[in-house]
């Protein structure tokens, strides 16, 4: 077993939902969600970011519009449509779940087979 | 000192070093072949758009092109299209899971480490899986001594390729034992006609059976622009370097030769030719004192058909003399050989002038026909060597 491989699969998994936790709190354009998912050590390439804003934008999870910006070029700002809102809530339900299965074998493990 | 171009990406107009360009633009090419249709057009455009914000950073912190260092860094960190496509899980997932070994081949990878910033710490280093390649036999054209034929070769073993060379001259030069020479220099024609040489910079490193990823093909566009200069790949030693050398020497020792001969030979069967047409032309014209007939053996009864015969005969030998000499030349001089449609013109005209040069001959029942058969052997071997200035250009 390739540990980074896991991890990349764990990551690829984590993608989705963390670029929807992102435009949850507020509408982005790719090099601001870049910044937040560095600041989270969430992703190892930035081009990795595109093809999957893309995939959710060609699924109806996203939309974007262009805004003018002082500097540069318009830039392309990413929303989350209702669609998209409804998946990030499965998403949320799924990941607590997740969290909470992990934290009880976690919890469980320690109280039953360490010494205490 | 370099030559710059002014790139505009993204509505940024940038100066941009040539060596810097043209690894830009293989890499976008290939994330344009990694994301296919008007989806994939979408996600270059945006990374571009990425790209030359990651220019105009460089700009602002005072650089006043963007040179190659700056183009690999920003490939490193927005990755290589074949690491976008298995960590955004873009195709198939198996693609990327099998193929984690780093198939080096056992020489170092020419790709320049670009010094990451803080920026790119988060960087993995085992993540990205090279794509798949096959090592293939081209023809190794930067260290030939004739056509890259047996560097090419070696490169494909991954043999030494002096060895390889001392291996295959004293085999072909046992000729008392084995006589092996002919058939060597049969398959050696063959093979430089068949295999291609290996031109961009993809197949130079699919010939050396290297990863093909974006920082190897940008090393290799720097490296083959900088012409060969040794029949040896750098690494050898000072022996391997001067063997190879006296082959070098000696093959252009043998093309010169090539080129005489071809040149010698076309040149006395065209004297040869211009004189028999000349003497008909005056036995045509009623001077029958020369005796032009009785010194080629020319049958009395059909002088006009056995002299064309002759004469024939003499061009089917003198065009493939010619193609000699200048496959030869072109060799020598790394010139550029003839197309393929001037070899088919040639075979044909070859073809139609042995076939007539038959014909003739046996209508005139004469001294053409014994010459002809002689020279059919030389007639015929030579559009093989006739060929090879094709495979040159």
């Amino acid at each position: 077993m390739n540990i980074d491989n896991l991890k990349s699969q764990m990551r690829k998994g984590m993608l989705e939902f963390c670029v929807l936790l992102i435009l949850k709190r507020g509408d982005a354009y790719a090099s601001e969600m870049i910044a937040r998912l560095k600041e989270a050590h969430l992703i190892v390439m930035e081009g990795t970011l595109y093809p999957l804003l893309t995939r959710l934008k060609n699924d109806g999870l996203l939309a974007y519009r262009w805004e003018e910006s002082t500097q540069g070029p318009p830039r392309k700002y990413y929303s989350i449509t209702p669609v998209g809102h409804r998946f990030l809530e499965q998403l949320q339900q799924s990941w607590d779940e997740i969290a909470a299965s992990v934290s009880i074998l976690q919890s469980d493990y320690n109280q039953k087979y360490l010494p205490q | 000192m370099k030559k710059t171009f002014q790139v505009n990406i993204n509505g940024k107009i940038f100066h941009i070093d040539e060596d810097a360009y043209s690894l830009l633009q293989n890499y976008l090419s290939k994330l344009r072949e990694a994301f296919p249709g008007d989806e994939g057009e979408e996600i270059v455009t945006d990374i571009e758009c990425r790209i030359s914000e990651h220019f105009d950073q460089r700009v602002a912190t005072g650089a006043s092109a963007i040179v190659l260092e700056d183009v690999n860094h920003v490939i490193s960190v927005m990755g290589r299209p074949e690491e976008i496509t298995s960590e955004a899980s873009y195709e198939a997932e198996a693609e990327s899971a099998s193929r984690s070994a780093n198939t080096g081949a056992g020489r170092p990878a020419p790709a320049p480490e670009p010094s990451m910033t803080g920026e790119a710490g988060a960087q993995m280093p085992g993540a990205g899986t090279p794509p798949p390649f096959h090592k293939k036999f081209f023809r190794d054209d930067r260290h030939k001594v004739f056509g890259g034929v047996l560097a090419g070769l070696a490169q494909y073993l991954g043999w030494d390729v002096t060895v390889l060379r001392v291996l295959v001259v004293v085999l072909a030069l046992s000729v008392i034992r084995f006589d092996l020479f002919w058939p060597f220099i049969l398959v050696y024609m063959i093979l430089w006609m068949v295999i291609p040489s290996a031109k961009t910079p993809r197949q130079i490193l699919e010939m050396r059976g290297e990863p093909v990823t974006i920082d190897n093909v940008g090393q290799t566009v720097i490296d083959s622009s900088v012409p060969p200069a040794a029949p040896v790949p750098d690494g050898g030693n000072e022996m391997a370097r001067f063997i190879n050398n006296v082959f070098l020497v000696i093959g252009r020792v043998i093309l010169v030769a090539l080129g005489l001969v071809g040149g010698l030979v076309a040149a006395g069967t065209g004297i040869v030719a211009l004189v028999i047409i000349a003497g008909m032309c005056c036995l045509f014209f009623g001077a029958t004192s020369l005796n032009f007939v009785e010194h080629f053996g020319i049958s009395g009864i059909s002088p006009y058909l056995d002299g064309w015969a002759m004469t024939l005969t003499m061009f089917a030998v003198m065009i493939p003399a010619l193609c000699v000499c200048w496959a030869g030349m072109a060799t020598l001089f790394k010139a550029k050989g003839m197309s393929a449609t001037a070899v088919v013109s040639v075979v044909i005209i070859e073809v139609l002038l042995i076939v007539g040069a038959i014909v003739l001959g046996m209508m005139g029942h004469g001294e053409a026909v014994r010459m002809f058969t002689e020279a059919l052997p030389v007639a015929t071997a030579l559009p093989v060597a006739g060929a090879i200035p094709t495979v040159l250009g």
